[in-house]
Parts: structure tokens; C-alpha cells; sequence
């Protein structure tokens, strides 16, 4: 069954006559801002998100959300580039790659290294995609069942789980969360219609809008980043140092055997720590050093330039894009930036993401052509599927080049540029100046939560789950004959609540997240 | 020692403003009117309000406590340059204010030259050139491709002298 699901889902996406060309254009966009320092995928779906929505009926619904999928993994991918040839990470997700990545480089060997993470990159995201696509499938069936008190409480859950591991300050993780929660709120009551906490802001009543929340948090504050270093790129040296070794530019046969086993591996951490809402590529990677580090029989190199400080890293970091869909497609909960970004999307299209969205009933009309969503979201995996290898060609061929270029670039010209399309994109979401305001402003606060380590990416997620989650509290409270209680019994309504698993869940993934900083804090004063 | 005093002291800092905010939602939620059911649509924004307040108290204490933990690289504000963050600020409320009176096309042009200034381009020639290619082509993208509602400046239409940009 889900193997015809794959090849209809690639019949489908070769049948939209845009898809294949946002897809390697995704792969490339993604790459580049990925190896932009400081700028993230995130960032730029930001940006092009409301281009997209705004010519989401002219290249059709397909095209548009794997362009935004395919950029997220790309944009991983290229965070090792920077890493490697800047001695800076491009994303979070790369930091652990730059402890051999350039040390590697600084040795004359930067292309084995960039070839290396491209290599360990495309394994580590194709078995990614392959735990989102079987996973994602078999969850789905289960999590179809559940009414509003085991959504709530799947929400809550969420809420308390991303918020306690999503930032080094358990506290600081969940104040972020909330902040979110609370802003989202704002604007007209889904129940009864009445305008909420608007603050007399005509523009609010309709909410405030997630576009400029996303460019503010993401984008504008690294502008203001940028502006206070003011620092140029340093390139390495990749021409002049001569060395013997012919395979100076090559990751070879024998190191891709060797690195075989060390990638599944860590394609495997990754794809686990993908699944957990708000743990992301930034843990997997420091995860799969670690664990790989302390595996090897070469310890003591590692640190120095070795194959494997690189393919673990990047094979982890790139395991979790597809698992990271796991949460949303089955339960609705976005696991990452990137995925939270994507439900706008699919709504965009009139699709509802959450375990229905494997249904083959009832079509949906996208880009001009009938479908079920099963048949939409399999044409999404297949764009997917062909995003990595559009990404690990260019990046195989094209990534010094890319390195190089980024290095001239004069940066003192290109955050102003990325400033006013942030700015004018602001705008674009709603044709609202209130909006490019809203922007500025949470640019600032970006800024301030960055400062201060507040997380926001919980904010973000926080803010695009609030409203289902209120909307499922309120339905909880109107089918339950006990308040609050239905969300503490196994039986509503004459059927089985699981709820109450996801409420101890989420009490045991606290605590143990409680107890682990508590002793590290015991530790570290001892 | 004098990190970690630091970091107490922006930990404070930080406690009073998510103070500030739990309280000023607290405020808002109650402007929204309750129905006659328990749970009704200002539950949830007073419950995450009072929560944030909560919070705020949690990281007062810690701060009190002197538990904040150890300072971590880019924690605070002491690398801060002041001047370019509010420059960079000043760019964007120019931008909002310009975009008001005058319309897209010239707070574009007045955004990037403050923009490029603040980030310390001073070649007149190099800003004058970069400024007509993106107000151009950001006039072109958003307002000609996109189709966007380009909206009278309330100060000066300058909409008839851009049009032929938009294809209006």
C-alpha cells in the first residue's frame, strides 16, 4: 500500500509542470542561506512565505510546500559549508560538524570535507524520509481515533515538552512558550466571535499574523546581530596549500565503507531526536559526536580533521528533518520551526494537517487537478525524495563555489538588502503597515529572547498551536459532564481517552528534563 | 565572579519584564466579556497571563538565590553596541513612517540609504546606485508581480510617478 502511495506520489508531483523546478530551486535557496552565518532556513521561508501564498494558485499548491520542505533540509545541509570553510556555523544544526570539518580544511583537504558532509548529509536525510513516510503512516492510523480531550492534552503535552528541552533554561523554555500562547490569542474568539485583548488596534482583531512574527524573531533580529558585529568572512585558504595526497579533494570508497556503519548510526539518533517535538538538529548533531567519538578507536584524533567527526554529525543533523513531520502529520504538533511554518501552508490549501490528512476521502482541489490529501502528501514526500538528491548534486559539485562566493559577498550591502525585503514582506502578508511595525517590534524582542536565552523557536510553535488548543479545551469542556476531570479519565463519551497518558507523559518527560539539569548543576559546583 | 553578579542582574532585569507582560495580558484578558459558562473565551488568556507572571516570580527567585547558572557565550547585552541597534531600529520605524506619508516606493529608498549608513557604507555613488536598483525592483516585485495594494502616501500620492514601474 504505501509503496503504490510512493510511486503515485511521485506520478503526481512529475505531473504538476512547476514542482521539479521549486524543488531544485529550493535545494539551491535553501543551501545558500543555510551557509549564510547567522541566517537560517527558517529565515528564509520567512521571507518567501507570503511570495509563495500570494502565487500559491498560479504554480499550484504542490510546488509551493515542497519548495518550503525542500528548503528546510537543504538549508541544514548548507549550515556545514559555513562550518567547514568559515570556521562558523551556518545554523545551530552545524556546529558540532565544524570541530573537524575545518580543521580538515585548514590541512588543504576542504573538499573532502565538504564532500564528506554532503555525502553523510543525503544518508542521513533519506533515512529520515524513509522513517517519516513509513512512521508517519502507521501513527497516523492510531492518532485518527482522538477526540478533544486527548488533542488538548496532546497540545499541553507538547507545550510542556518543547518548552522544557528546547532551551539550556527549563524555566526560560516554557516563559517562551507561553509568550507565544498569549499573542496568539489575541484577536477574534473562534467560539463566540468577541474581539480579544486587541488593545483597540483595528488590525488585530483579525489576530496577529504569523508572517511578521516570523520575520521579526528570525530575520530582523539577526539583522540587528549583524549590525553590532560588523565582522567580514574569513575564508579558507583553499587553493594555495599543496599536499601529497591525491584523495585530498575526495571523500573516497574506502572512507565511505568506513563511515557506513557510523552514519546509520547516527541516522538513527537523529531520526529519534527528530521525533520528539522541539528537540532539533542542534542536539542530534552534538548527540552523534559524542556518542560516535566515544565509540572510536581514533578518539584522540577526533577534533583534528577525521571523516567520521563529520559524517556523524551530519548524517544526525539531517535525520531529523523527516521525522521532525512525524508530530504534525499525525498529531498536528509542529516538532519544528520549519514544520510550524508549513501548517500556513497547508492551510493555504485547504488542507488541515493532523492524522486525516492520510485519508483518501474527501478530494481536495490543488493546482488545478482533483486529489485525495493522501495522494497530496505522498506527492510532497516524493518532492522530498528528489529535494535531497537536488541538493546533494549541487552541493557535491558546487559547494566551494558557493563557500567562495559568500566570502565576497559584502556583507555591509546584504543585510541591508535582507532588511527591506523582510521589511516589504512584512507588509505583503496582509497588506498591512501595522504589520511591517509588528515586525520591527518583535525584532526587537527576537533580539532580547536571543540575549537572554529565551527560545524562539518554542514561541513560534507556541504561537501557531494556541488557538486549536483552546478551541480543543473549550470543545473538551462542552462534551464533559466532569470539567476539568475528562482530562484525567480513561472513558469520555463511551469510548477510550488516552489522554490521561499524555498528561503523565508530559509530568515524566519534565521531570526527567528537571533531574538531568539538576544534577549537571550538582556536578558542575562539584 | 563579575560575570556571574552580571548575569544576576540581567536574570532580574529579565524577571521584571516577563513580570510586565504577564501582568499587562492580565490586564487585556480582562477587558474580554465572560459568558455565563465556566470556561469561556477569556479562560485561556487569563490562565497563560497569570502563568507568565508565575514565571516572572520563578526567575526573580533564581536570580535571588543567585542560581542562574554559568554565562555562556553571546549571554547579555555587555557586547551590545547600542548605537547600531537603535540605528537599526531607527531604519525600520523610518520605513513605517515614510511608507505612511509618502507611500512603498519611497520608504524603500529612505529605509535602504539609512540602512546601508548604519551599517557603515559611505560611498555616495555605491548608495545612490544600490538605492534606484532596489527601490526599483522591490516597486517591480511586490507591488508590479505580486500585485499588492500600494497604498497612497497621506502626505504626497507618488503613485503616478511609480506606476510605470508597478505596470499600473
Amino acid at each position: 500500500m504505501i509503496f503504490a502511495d510512493i510511486i503515485g506520489g511521485f506520478q503526481t508531483f512529475f505531473a504538476d509542470p512547476f514542482a521539479i523546478y521549486f524543488v531544485f530551486l529550493a535545494a539551491f535557496v535553501g543551501m545558500v542561506f543555510g551557509a549564510l552565518p547567522g541566517l537560517t532556513a527558517a529565515a528564509a521561508i520567512a521571507m518567501m512565505l507570503p511570495i509563495l501564498i500570494v502565487y500559491n494558485d498560479v504554480i499550484g499548491g504542490l510546488s509551493g510546500l515542497a519548495f518550503l520542505y525542500v528548503v528546510g533540509k537543504s538549508g541544514r545541509y548548507g549550515g556545514s559549508i559555513a562550518a567547514i570553510l568559515f570556521n562558523t556555523p551556518g545554523t545551530a544544526a552545524s556546529a558540532a560538524t565544524m570541530q573537524d570539518g575545518y580543521p580538515m580544511s585548514q590541512s588543504g583537504r576542504a573538499g573532502k570535507a565538504l564532500k564528506t558532509a554532503t555525502i553523510a548529509s543525503v544518508f542521513g536525510d533519506y533515512f529520515g524520509e524513509i522513517v517519516l513516510i513509513f512512521g508517519a503512516v502507521s501513527i497516523a492510523a492510531f492518532t485518527r481515533q482522538f477526540g478533544p480531550p486527548e488533542n488538548f492534552t496532546i497540545y499541553l503535552m507538547a507545550f510542556v515538552v518543547i518548552g522544557s528541552v528546547v532551551s539550556d533554561s527549563i524555566i526560560k523554555g516554557v516563559i517562551s512558550t507561553l509568550f507565544g500562547a498569549v499573542v496568539a490569542l489575541i484577536g477574534e474568539d473562534t467560539i463566540t466571535g468577541q474581539f480579544k485583548m486587541t488593545m483597540g488596534i483595528d488590525e488585530l482583531e483579525s489576530g496577529m499574523a504569523l508572517v511578521p512574527l516570523l520575520i521579526g524573531v528570525f530575520v530582523i533580529s539577526e539583522v540587528i546581530i549583524q549590525a553590532e558585529k560588523a565582522v567580514k568572512l574569513k575564508l579558507v585558504d583553499l587553493g594555495s596549500k599543496k599536499i601529497d595526497d591525491p584523495t585530498a579533494h575526495y571523500f573516497t570508497w574506502v572512507e565511505f565503507k568506513r563511515c557506513l556503519p557510523l552514519m546509520f548510526r547516527s541516522s538513527i539518533y537523529g531520526s529519534l531526536i527528530g521525533m520528539m517535538p522541539g528537540l532539533g538538529s542542534s542536539v542530534a548533531c552534538f548527540v552523534a559526536y559524542g556518542e560516535e567519538k566515544r565509540r572510536a578507536k581514533n578518539k584522540d584524533e577526533w577534533g583534528t580533521g577525521v571523516v567520521e567527526g563529520i559524517a556523524a554529525p551530519e548524517s544526525a543533523n539531517n535525520a531529523v528533518s523527516g521525522p521532525s513531520m512525524i508530530p504534525l502529520l499525525t498529531l498536528g504538533i509542529p516538532g519544528s520551526t520549519i514544520a510550524a511554518v508549513l501548517i500556513g501552508m497547508f492551510l493555504v490549501n485547504g488542507l488541515q494537517v493532523g492524522p486525516q490528512i492520510f485519508a483518501t476521502e474527501p478530494p481536495i482541489f490543488i493546482g488545478g487537478n482533483m486529489m485525495s490529501p493522501r495522494e497530496f502528501i505522498f506527492a510532497i514526500f516524493a518532492g522530498g525524495l528528489i529535494g535531497i538528491g537536488a541538493y546533494g548534486l549541487i552541493g557535491y559539485f558546487f559547494a566551494p563555489l558557493v563557500g567562495k562566493t559568500i566570502a565576497v559577498l559584502p556583507t555591509e550591502y546584504l543585510y541591508p538588502f535582507i532588511f527591506m525585503i523582510s521589511l516589504a514582506a512584512s507588509y505583503s502578508s496582509r497588506s498591512s503597515i501595522s504589520d511591517v511595525g509588528f515586525a520591527i517590534l518583535f525584532g526587537v524582542i527576537g533580539y532580547g529572547m536571543r540575549r537572554t536565552n529565551f527560545s524562539a523557536a518554542a514561541f513560534i510553535i507556541a504561537f501557531v498551536l494556541t488557538t486549536s488548543m483552546e478551541t480543543a479545551f473549550r470543545q473538551s469542556m462542552i462534551i464533559s459532564d466532569n470539567g476539568l476531570l475528562v482530562f484525567l479519565q480513561f472513558e469520555y463519551m463511551n469510548k477510550f481517552s488516552y489522554a490521561p497518558i499524555f498528561l503523565i507523559i508530559g509530568v515524566l518527560v519534565v521531570g526527567f528534563r528537571a533531574y538531568s539539569t539538576i544534577s549537571k548543576s550538582k556536578r558542575t559546583q562539584a | 565572579m563579575q560575570d556571574h553578579k552580571y548575569k544576576v542582574k540581567i536574570e532580574y532585569g529579565v524577571a521584571a519584564i516577563v513580570a510586565f507582560i504577564g501582568i499587562f495580558f492580565i490586564f487585556q484578558a480582562l477587558t474580554i466579556k465572560i459568558s455565563n459558562e465556566a470556561v469561556g473565551p477569556r479562560t485561556m488568556p487569563m490562565a497563560l497571563a497569570i502563568s507568565l507572571v508565575l514565571g516572572a516570580i520563578w526567575l526573580w527567585l533564581r536570580a535571588y538565590r543567585g542560581k542562574v547558572g554559568a554565562v555562556q557565550s553571546g549571554y547579555g547585552f555587555i557586547d551590545s553596541d547600542t548605537k547600531r541597534i537603535t540605528l537599526v531600529i531607527g531604519c525600520g520605524v523610518l520605513f513605517v513612517t515614510t511608507f505612511w506619508l509618502f507611500g512603498f516606493f519611497m520608504s524603500v529608498i529612505t529605509g535602504y540609504v539609512a540602512a546601508l549608513l548604519s551599517f557603515g557604507v559611505r560611498s555616495g555613488p555605491k548608495i545612490i546606485i544600490s538605492t534606484i536598483v532596489m527601490a526599483v525592483m522591490l516597486q517591480w516585485l511586490f507591488m508590479g508581480i505580486m500585485r499588492l495594494n500600494d497604498p497612497k502616501g497621506e502626505l504626497i500620492d507618488m503613485r503616478p510617478l511609480t506606476d510605470f514601474i508597478s505596470g499600473n
